[in-house]
């Protein structure tokens, strides 16, 4: 009991990881009035990158470092579509994503594709979890809590607070939130919206391109077709439902990863079987939590007032 | 009036030139100068200039010919901040305030000014120490924390100004800022100016009323069709005539042209019961509204923006919820309606937000003027559109009311504001309406478009039609009606029968929601 | 992304022509994608086409491809007019298969004439309903709907999963999969030799044409045109616009019902969980290709699935990578997308100039 009570909120924060790490990084583009949704895009190449190079270099911090340079460049990539010329921000998005799906699986099979191995091309070292001495043996929170990757304490331990921080009491946060509310009285008080949004899309790519290299280098040491699985729509999803907050993003994640992790253990454990709760259902839970989720919680929402509205500057 | 030597002048413009894109030509070969300590009125008709002038001084616009010199000192300003940097600041027609923030956010944003504001790390509490007293020190007492949002139209302007003095300008620009004060507000502000006038900072007053200009300034410039017509350095003797003359250029004839109208007046063709409405937060906007328009008259409705008007008319149109009460129009009940019923029973109406709310940008012109009737023969018959008479429409429409189109099928984006208008004013009205509610029909727009719309809304008037006014301009208002209603806090609190003997004072203190008693009405 | 009542006759030359430009640009990059990964672009690129158009058979092969692209981005552009993100077709296309061999199933006595359309009505029925739920919460609680069709995308396929593995498996089979279909509720083929089927002829020449018409001449499409460029002036018009999202959303999901109907009657005659390798996103990205116009969606259509095929032919006879088609639909819906979206912004700088 104790172990599947310590089994499930562990595996609730390792899950937790990537989508808050995502979701983080879209909560800053979207507080400076950009509705990034290539984020799933993002994260799908930064899971590909990652896993590559981590393939190629036995190296999986060389697989993070170019995980975020891969997302650094994608995010540069849309925000001069979507900042520099002000394009529909959702369909640029869009079809960044659909690019990136086809592009992974375009490239997948042009590195592996004449493998004869039946054993799928997989990385040995991966990002491993690092117990903090002393923490990780406070009892049922010890396990959960501190004996995760680095990144898990990078998340809630430093950017969670840094990111609640930065948005509310510096001069920067104040700033951005201007941007995302009316860039065209902030550019008219001198406040560079460019400059802003494009250093909000930088960061999002640093946090987005590792989340998805977490998947295919520390969750799973593979990297399957279309791994994210709508993970970064889910991000976008969370923000909302955190009414764009940090801390309230964080908790409406830490549900959804409760429930995700709670149907991944359910099927491990080969539980169901039987015919009345196939695995299938099970499968289906998250998506139908957060559907509920956003019914319930997600109505007539307003985010800052000029998200998604392009800007260009008029002079 | 304090002026350190006589020859002082912190302004300098010479020769400035502004030709816009298309042709436009705005400023033509103007000299303006301010002196230090002064209140120099910029006087003119909407679209003689002024505002242009002013945001290439101010830094928003750059001139294509001309020399600026600012304290003596040759300026060349690329961007607003350039022109920060020079002590000098604009408050402009429409406000650069986020509603959501608090006054202290907005007041600092952009980092300049003082100290508090430069810093990486923000402490909110000794700022908004710092704006309380700053604020109370010049005269103009606001309380920081208030969001933008929750303030009234005065005390937006007044964040608007001492962000202005926050940056330390010593050169003010205020763009018609009575436009949308009450006449005892305008008296508040004048005090505040030659308060500030008084520590040695020069004013810019731009506006067109003639009144204001005299009283308030200590030289008058003014512009007509983008050139100075006018340079007068004794305000004090120069008749109003006079001066109206030197602004039109020609000799001005007060009247307005109503006809008598002989039109059955028992049966009111709009009647408002104890109407209740709630703003999009929730909070009451129309408290226990009553009104009632006839046929055959405009009833102008006077208030300050913010007083319940737009959800008063939203709730007339059926695009607002009701609360409580009663709608009558043409003797039946449309409360809560649809918006499709109410248009149906023959109510146009030309909305404020032109854009957001008038026309669809991307649909053509003829698409946008027949965009209530799609659904109604001739342009529609069994679900399909009849594209032949649809165009044909369209083109007798554009030239019915001179509307500048690339072509009826072009896109309304292409079309500029005030033809913009005159679409939305060409569809209005070949719906033959019976009521016609106008919010802000000539906000922003020239002379000629403006007399445009004015004779248009008579005709109509002179035909039988009910016309309801709203407008923040009280010149127009008073122009206009037959009968004014005064609208403060969400109901109806003085009715004028007759517009000729409207005194201006209590029109004001009605606005404003002061009693007889002179005490001011509590929320 | 305007199907307005058109403009000059200039304009819409540009517009037309720039498409075509870049799918030339979308195979240059190709090219030289392929020459990076050490195959002859040349030879890859003659194999793409002769799997497009390359013998009558393809060709067929290439229109019978295009039909589910083509039913699910017609759905999709009525959709997009209003303005309404329906990324959902994915998940709507599996439950019209899946409603659709059910009902096959339980119709072995009914004449085709009457068994073949009432399938097609069941799964276009199938798929409105799986997308009614995203446009009830749009429409009446402004529930973003990308995200919730997104869900219900991921929850059909699931289901769909369920009912293959369980209830409507083939007992016969070694694979999750129904039973084939009974022959009277097979598509018939309209050339003897070629798999070209009668669904592929009727989205062509019938509802092609009907799109066209509902789209840019009926007062359905100018409402829903109306509440895609200016919702709340659609309102101020009288437009009742909770409706009209519905409508919109139910039409689309409604098409990409078709979509699996199509698949499970006229290509595969059974419901299979690879019943669609996509097509509910390629769809999205057709649409939006064929600018939201009938026509143009017809064209890229037929183009995309021409592209999926000769991918596949490419990769058996140049050993270029499968999944080149993705890449390249990617590719070109930026290229198209930004493109269209410049192109504009430059005709209005210089309207204003002349102005």
């Amino acid at each position: 009991m104790y172990e599947m009570i310590v089994g499930q909120l562990a595996a609730t924060i390792r899950i937790l990881t990537p989508l808050a790490l995502a979701a983080l990084g879209e909560l800053i583009v979207e507080r400076s009035g950009v509705l990034n949704l290539s984020i799933e895009g993002i994260m799908l190449f930064g899971a590909f990158v990652g896993f590559i190079a981590t393939y190629y270099t036995n190296d999986p911090w060389i697989g993070i470092l170019s995980a975020m340079g891969i997302g650094i460049l994608l995010a540069l990539i849309f925000g001069v579509f979507t900042v520099l010329l002000a394009l529909d921000q959702i369909i640029v998005g869009l079809s960044m994503n659909i690019l990136a799906m086809g592009a992974t699986f375009f490239f997948y099979r042009a590195i592996f594709g004449w493998y004869v191995s039946p054993v799928p091309p997989h990385v040995k070292t991966l990002i491993t979890e690092v117990p903090i001495p002393g923490l990780s043996m406070i009892p049922i929170i010890g396990p959960a809590l501190f004996n995760q990757t680095v990144f898990t304490y990078l998340l809630l331990f430093v950017l969670i607070p840094l990111t609640y921080f930065m948005l509310y009491r510096t001069r920067i946060g104040l700033h951005l939130r201007a941007c995302g509310e009316d860039p065209l009285v902030a550019d008219y008080l001198g406040i560079n919206v460019y400059k802003y949004r494009f250093m909000a899309l930088v960061i999002e790519g640093v946090l987005g391109g590792i989340a998805g290299a977490l998947l295919s280098i520390s969750q799973y040491n593979m990297f399957l077709d279309n791994m994210t699985a709508g993970r970064g729509y889910i991000a976008v999803a969370l923000v909302i439902l955190g009414r764009w907050d940090p801390l309230r993003m964080l908790l409406g994640a830490l549900l959804y990863a409760f429930v995700d992790a709670f149907q991944l253990r359910i099927q491990a454990a080969g539980v169901v079987v039987t015919a009345w709760f196939p695995y299938q259902f099970a499968l289906m839970l998250p998506y139908v939590v957060a559907l509920i989720a956003l019914i319930l919680f997600g109505r007539r929402i307003r985010g800052p007032r000029s998200l998604a509205k392009p800007y260009r500057r008029v002079k | 009036m304090v002026v350190k030597n006589k020859d002082d002048y912190v302004v300098v413009m010479k020769g400035i030139t502004k030709v816009y894109p298309g042709g436009v030509v705005a400023n033509y070969n103007i000299d303006f100068d301010l002196k230090r300590g002064e209140i120099h009125g910029l006087l003119g008709e909407n679209g003689a200039g002024k505002t242009t002038l002013m945001k290439i001084l101010a830094g928003c616009l750059t001139p294509d010919k001309g020399e600026i010199y600012v304290k003596g000192e040759k300026v060349k300003f690329k961007s607003p901040i350039d022109a920060v940097k020079k002590g000098i600041g604009m408050v402009h027609q429409h406000f650069t305030l986020i509603p959501s923030f608090t006054v202290a956010e907005n007041i600092i944003l952009g980092g300049i000014g003082g100290e508090e504001a430069k810093k990486i790390k923000l402490d909110m509490e000794l700022i908004e120490k710092e704006i309380a007293e700053f604020s109370t020190k010049h005269g103009l007492p606001i309380n920081p924390r208030a969001k933008i949002e929750e303030l009234p139209v005065g005390l937006r302007q007044r964040v608007e100004i001492l962000r202005l003095l926050y940056r330390k300008a010593d050169i003010l620009i205020l763009d018609e800022p009575t436009s949308v004060l009450t006449p005892l507000e305008v008296k508040e502000l004048f005090e505040a100016l030659k308060r500030i006038v008084k520590e040695g900072k020069s004013v810019i007053f731009v506006t067109h009323k003639l009144d204001e200009a005299l009283s308030i300034s200590d030289r008058i410039t003014v512009l007509r069709r983008g050139k100075v017509v006018a340079r007068i350095d004794n305000p004090k003797s120069i008749s109003k005539e006079k001066l109206a003359e030197l602004i039109v250029g020609k000799k001005i004839v007060f009247k307005s042209a109503k006809a008598e109208v002989t039109i059955d007046k028992t049966v009111p063709v709009l009647n408002v019961e104890n109407l209740r409405v709630l703003d999009d937060r929730g909070a009451p906007a129309v408290r226990g509204l009553s009104l009632t328009l006839y046929p055959g008259e405009i009833l102008g409705i006077a208030g300050v923006e913010g007083n319940g008007q737009r959800e008063l008319v939203e709730a007339l149109t059926g695009l607002r919820k009701v609360a409580e009460g009663k709608i009558v129009i043409l003797s039946e009940d449309v409360t809560n309606k649809t918006p499709k019923h109410v248009i149906n029973l023959g109510v146009s109406y030309i909305p404020e937000d032109r854009i957001g709310r008038g026309v669809a940008l991307d649909l053509s012109v003829a698409e946008n003027l027949i965009a209530k009737v799609h659904d109604k023969e001739p342009f529609s018959k069994r679900g399909l559109l009849n594209i032949k008479s649809i165009y044909s429409f369209a083109k007798k429409a554009v030239e019915k009311f001179n509307i500048m189109v690339p072509s009826i099928k072009a896109p309304v984006m292409y079309l500029s504001g005030g033809n913009i208008q005159k679409l939305i004013l060409a569809r209005e009205l070949s719906l033959n309406p019976k009521v016609i509610i106008a919010e802000q029909p000539t906000a922003g727009l020239d002379v000629a478009a403006t007399e445009f719309i004015h004779k248009l809304l008579v005709d109509f008037r002179n035909k039988g039609c009910g016309i309801l006014l709203i407008s923040a301009d009280i010149d127009e208002i008073l122009k206009l009606s037959d009968r004014v209603a005064v609208i403060y806090e969400g109901k109806i609190v003085k009715v004028y029968d007759q517009v000729e003997k409207i005194d201006l004072i209590e029109l004001s203190k009605h606005m404003l929601g002061v009693t007889s008693k002179g005490e001011t009405v509590e929320r | 992304m305007a199907t307005s009542l058109g403009y000059s006759k200039k304009v819409r030359i540009i517009y037309t022509i720039y498409p075509i430009i870049s799918v030339i640009m979308a195979l240059a990059i190709l090219s030289l994608v392929i020459y990076l990964i050490g195959v002859d672009p040349a030879k890859a690129l003659y194999y793409l086409y002769f799997g497009m158009l390359g013998n009558y058979n393809y060709v067929s092969e290439t229109l019978i491809r295009a039909t589910p692209i083509l039913l699910v981005s017609l759905g999709l552009a009525i959709a997009f007019s209003a303005k309404v993100w329906n990324i959902g077709a994915e998940g709507q296309l599996y439950m019209g298969g899946l409603i659709a061999a059910m009902v096959a199933l339980n119709s072995s006595n009914l004449p085709s004439a009457i068994a073949i359309p009432l399938i097609w009505l069941a799964a276009g029925i199938a798929g409105a309903l799986w997308a009614f739920i995203p446009a009830i919460l749009k429409a009446k609680y402004e529930i973003n709907e990308i995200f919730t069709t997104i869900m219900m995308n991921y929850i059909a396929i699931y289901f769909t999963s369920y009912m293959l593995h369980g209830p409507l498996r083939d007992p016969m089979s070694h694979f999750p999969e129904t039973p084939t279909i009974p022959e009277n509720t097979w598509l018939p083929r309209i050339i003897p030799g070629y798999r070209f089927h009668a669904g592929a002829l009727f989205s062509l020449v019938v509802l092609v044409p009907l799109v066209y018409i509902l789209l840019s001449r009926s007062t359905l499409g100018f409402k829903l045109r109306l509440i895609g460029s200016s919702r709340e002036t659609a309102r101020y018009c009288g437009i009742d616009v909770e409706k009209g999202i519905v409508y919109a959303m139910l039409l689309s999901g409604f098409f990409a019902g078709l979509a699996g109907a199509n698949e499970v009657t006229g290509v595969v005659f059974k419901m299979r969980p690879e019943i669609s390798p996509g097509y509910g996103f390629t769809g999205i990205a057709v649409a939006l290709l064929g600018r939201l116009n009938a026509i143009g969606v017809a064209l890229a259509s037929i183009f995309m699935g021409g592209l999926i095929n000769g991918s596949y032919t490419m990769h058996r006879m140049a050993k270029v990578p499968v999944g080149v088609a993705y890449f390249v639909q990617g590719l070109l819906i930026i290229l198209v997308v930004v493109g269209e979206y410049i192109l504009r912004r430059v005709m209005l700088e210089r309207k204003v100039k002349v102005e």
